[in-house]
């Protein structure tokens, strides 16, 4: 056991199992379904599936990657750091587009872009829009919902970064600029990589939206190997095979991050003085961020409440409102915190064993959120009711008295599946943090005579809550919209707001399911809110003991 | 963590809401079929007969679901769409047979499974879209599909959805591979863009000119007829042709149920496959989902019935659901999904 000096048994260890074990078991599951099939297929996916699922999916992620990318790491900066009109607002609402799923957004713009759509029926005679459903469609889409991931954690790095970064670099001769290329951004590398890599993995595991847009990657070969070409072993294989290659690329960038290291010697955050822009950049920067920010919510979220409108006189707004809302803010709560106490337990892990085997695996449990979540479903679906089955079959032999599904079936066995898919979601941010705050606290504290345990109740806990609270506010977005995983594990009788408007849309009466689609945008955006006044306020120590505090100032002001 | 007492106590709560599995006048069913569908036949059945039905809705993965959770699954029925489905619910061993003279009265013989695994309830029929504006043809074949006087003119959702597989194994059923194989880049070859969206997406996209003709299910007409002004006007555009194979009739596809291996409840589950089967619940399928019934008498929607008069190709379900592999293999082989030019 870790840490026990002071404060008894840590819960740390238990904790950071859990989460492996969590994590890896609908892995190890799909391993087993994978092991149980030939390699038959394989010659025939090999020559006429993957190579083009390959192709879309390599343009598909080196889009979100670009354009993602660039559209989240200008805003940050924006943000961050210039003065524009209207800056305080963008800062709001930026998160924004985080609230939809993609598939809403895709269908929200096939509705409004294609050749029958209001916009090309109004330009018919001017000029021929180039298609929605197209590769090009999807990397706009796509980047125009998973954006907010780079901006939210480059915030979050920008915020926790020490203002003299910036005016060291300009003293010694930089533009604003040139400080900002050179020293700032690239400091905030592991923060840009975490936030890239969340976009990245949720593009790579989504089919359903880039299949409706005419894209087919990875994903959609094994979701189309498993139900037409009759294979679930090969789909799973391909499903692995696609975490395995995931899992390597993470490995690569984490081992051209250690020849770098990323913490700051002093913990003095004063947020950096933002450079106003003059007018034609003013209003370049203004005309650009307004313009992202009108693309990815202002107009689908219109279009959104402009169908509900049309729907409120026919709607049951008990059954497919209220209640499945009140469900879903309920599951939502539970398994964001569930998922967030987790991902703190393996972020001091780490911190504390980060040479040991488990801290190691600890990164392979966000390959997860790569994996397309029908898939990961099925692989947890497999492995609890394999664990019921056999629960059952020992208290029959032994007591006579059968024991039935004790997991399966529970709102429980849903929320370690959302583990299973969400866990890089939650470790991502936390983990980027604990990075930024120097090693040299914790050696500090230790030599003042301090334990783990009041080390990270003191010194490490009060720089992590607001990393956390947005953790669990990132989580609670994606688990609101998440559908796959709802679907299958669900208990029965159990409506959320997702598989409402699923069960509508999957019939086209996608009206019917707006009101719907627009709870999970409302719950995404009061989340977004919440999170947003989080980015403002850089971390703080919490009320803390004099002798504790008495570290804290060694520390912070050597 | 503060959250987490709330967050225990929600789940405990949610985790207690569970229905009883196993009880006096329930049923639970596993479902394909949208919930909008279903339930109002589901409130008439528990209305008639006192017994509740719980439903589980999904889009994949049912069958699976089922088999793993074993001779202690909840599932009574599982009620779905497309034969290969059905079929497959019987070959894994998640099925048991049913002997029952009303199914068997009620519906035909070649719509259900000989050994009483599984039982089609509705049927659709795979038909051609073509533009009322464009398109003068009032009668079509499948194998016309590849005529290159169609070049540029058809859109199509993707060759892999199940509707396209099974008219494709249907097709291989009736022609054989090779001339399957010619016949599929024939259409491919005649596309007006690369496969995408659904059936709604076709009748919209030749509503909007990007094509003459398409294939879809006949009850997404229906419901775009019934829909919305913008699906009425995509409706609107478009007349039905029932198309044929050259010495057949036109590809049906059904939708069916099969009652689990380990049902608990199975008595009420068989009482509710037979009501599915009755004349009120065949009535609602045609009249609120524009299906065609399986049960003889029934009378189909209006606008369906509009559609001329369906004379469903004969070949054995059980054929199109065994070829439905293959067929899939051919799809990908000519890369159909690529679209026209690759």
């Amino acid at each position: 056991m870790s840490v026990t000096k002071r404060g008894g048994l840590s819960a740390i260890t238990p904790l950071s199992g859990l989460a492996c074990v969590l994590c890896i078991v609908p892995m190890l599951s799909l391993l087993t379904v994978a092991l149980r099939g030939d390699a038959e297929l394989w010659p025939h996916l090999l020559r006429f599936v993957l190579p083009y699922a390959l192709r879309d999916t390599l343009l598909l992620a080196a889009g979100v990657v670009i354009v993602a990318g660039a559209i989240g790491t200008a805003l940050a900066s924006l943000v961050s750091f210039t003065e524009f009109p209207g800056r305080r607002y963008v800062s709001a609402l930026a998160l924004l587009p985080l609230a939809f799923p993609i598939y809403l957004h895709a269908f929200v713009y096939v509705e409004l872009l294609d050749s029958a759509g209001p916009v090309q029926q109004a330009l018919r005679d001017v000029v021929r829009l180039p298609e929605i459903r197209s590769l090009a469609g999807a990397i706009a889409i796509f980047s125009l919902v998973l954006y907010p991931y780079v901006y939210v954690t480059l915030r979050l790095a920008f915020a926790g970064q020490h203002s003299g970064l910036g005016e060291v670099a300009r003293t010694l001769g930089c533009t604003p600029w040139q400080a900002f290329r050179r020293v700032q951004l690239p400091a905030a590398r592991p923060a840009f990589a975490a936030g890239i890599s969340l976009a990245l993995m949720e593009a790579l595991a989504d089919f359903g939206a880039s299949e409706y847009l005419g894209v087919r990657t990875i994903a959609y070969s094994v979701y189309s190997t498993w139900v037409t070409r009759g294979s679930l072993p090969a789909a799973a294989q391909i499903a692995l095979l696609l975490v395995a290659a995931v899992a390597t690329l993470a490995f690569i960038e984490h081992v051209a991050r250690r020849r770098a290291a990323f913490s700051q010697k002093s913990n003095r955050v004063t947020p950096s003085r933002r450079i106003a822009l003059n007018g034609t950049k003013a209003a370049a920067a203004a005309l650009f961020v307004w313009g992202i920010l009108a693309l990815a919510f202002f107009v689908p979220a219109v279009f959104l409440a402009w169908t509900a409108a049309g729907t409120l006189s026919t709607v049951r707004l008990l059954e497919d409102f209220l209640y499945p809302l009140a469900t879903t803010l309920a599951l939502a709560v539970a398994a964001a915190a569930f998922i967030a106490v987790l991902a703190t337990g393996a972020g001091y892990y780490q911190r504390w064993h980060h040479r040991s085997f488990m801290a190691r695996l600890l990164n392979l449990c966000g390959m997860g959120y790569a994996i397309p979540g029908v898939v990961l479903a099925l692989g947890a679906l497999f492995a609890y009711t394999t664990f019921d089955n056999l629960l059952d079959r020992i208290s029959r032999s032994v007591t006579g008295y059968s024991t039935g599904l004790v997991l399966s079936g529970t709102a429980l066995v849903l929320i370690f599946a959302y583990a299973a898919r969400f866990f890089a979601v939650g470790f991502g941010p936390v983990s980027a943090r604990f990075h930024q705050i120097n090693r040299s606290q914790d050696q500090v504290a230790l030599t003042l005579g301090q334990g783990p345990p009041s080390i990270n109740r003191w010194v490490l806990l009060p720089q992590i809550t607001a990393t956390l609270a947005a953790a669990w506010l990132l989580l609670l977005v994606d688990i609101v919209k998440e559908l796959p995983i709802t679907l299958l594990l669900r208990p029965i009788g159990i409506e959320t707001l997702a598989t409402s408007l699923y069960g509508h849309a999957s019939r086209g009466q996608f009206e019917d399911g707006s009101l719907a689609a627009l709870a999970i945008l409302g719950s995404g955006v009061a989340a977004v809110a919440i999170l947003q006044q989080l980015i403002y306020r850089p971390e703080q120590p919490l009320r803390a003991s004099p002798g504790i505090r008495k570290v804290w100032y060694a520390i912070t002001r050597p | 963590m503060r959250m987490t007492i709330p967050a225990a106590a929600a789940l405990i709560a949610m985790t207690a809401a569970a229905p009883a599995l196993a009880a006096d006048g329930q049923v639970n069913v596993y479902t394909y079929r949208e919930p909008a569908l279903i339930e109002p036949i589901f409130a008439e059945f528990t209305e008639e007969s006192g017994i509740k039905v719980n439903v589980i809705f999904a889009k994949d993965g049912l069958e699976q679901k089922i088999l793993a959770e074993g001779q202690n699954s909840p599932a009574d029925m599982l009620l779905t769409t497309d034969i290969a489905r059905l079929r497959e619910a019987a070959d894994i061993g998640i099925a048991q047979p049913v002997a029952s003279d009303i199914l068997k009265q009620a519906i035909p013989e070649q719509l259900r499974d000989p050994g009483g695994n599984w039982f089609a309830l509705t049927m659709r029929a795979r038909v051609v879209y073509a533009s009322k504006e464009r398109v003068k043809d009032t009668a079509i074949t499948y194998e016309d599909l590849a005529d290159p006087k169609w070049k540029g003119k058809i859109c199509i959702r993707s060759g892999q959805h199940i509707y396209n597989n099974a008219l494709f194994a249907a097709y291989l059923g009736k022609h054989g591979e090779a001339e399957t194989e010619t016949w599929i880049i024939g259409i491919k070859n005649n596309l007006a863009q690369k496969p995408s969206g659904g059936d709604r997406d076709v009748a919209k996209d030749i509503a909007a000119g990007v094509c003459d003709i398409g294939l879809g299910n006949t009850y997404y007409v229906g419901l775009m007829s019934n829909g919305n002004d913008e699906q009425k006007g995509w409706a609107g555009a478009i007349n039905v042709i029932l198309p044929t194979f050259k010495d057949g009739g036109t590809h049906v596809n059904v939708s069916g149920a099969v009652i689990a291996k380990h049902a608990p409840n199975k008595d009420n589950a068989v009482k509710l496959l037979e009501w599915l089967a009755g004349d009120k619940a065949q009535q609602l399928y045609a009249t609120a989902n524009y299906e065609y019934p399986v049960r003889a008498g029934i009378e189909t929607a209006p606008v369906v019935a509009g559609f001329g008069e369906l004379k469903p190709d004969v070949m054995p379900m059980a054929e199109i659901a065994e070829n439905k592999k293959k067929a899939a293999e051919i799809v990908d082989r000519v890369a159909f999904d690529e679209g026209p030019g690759t």
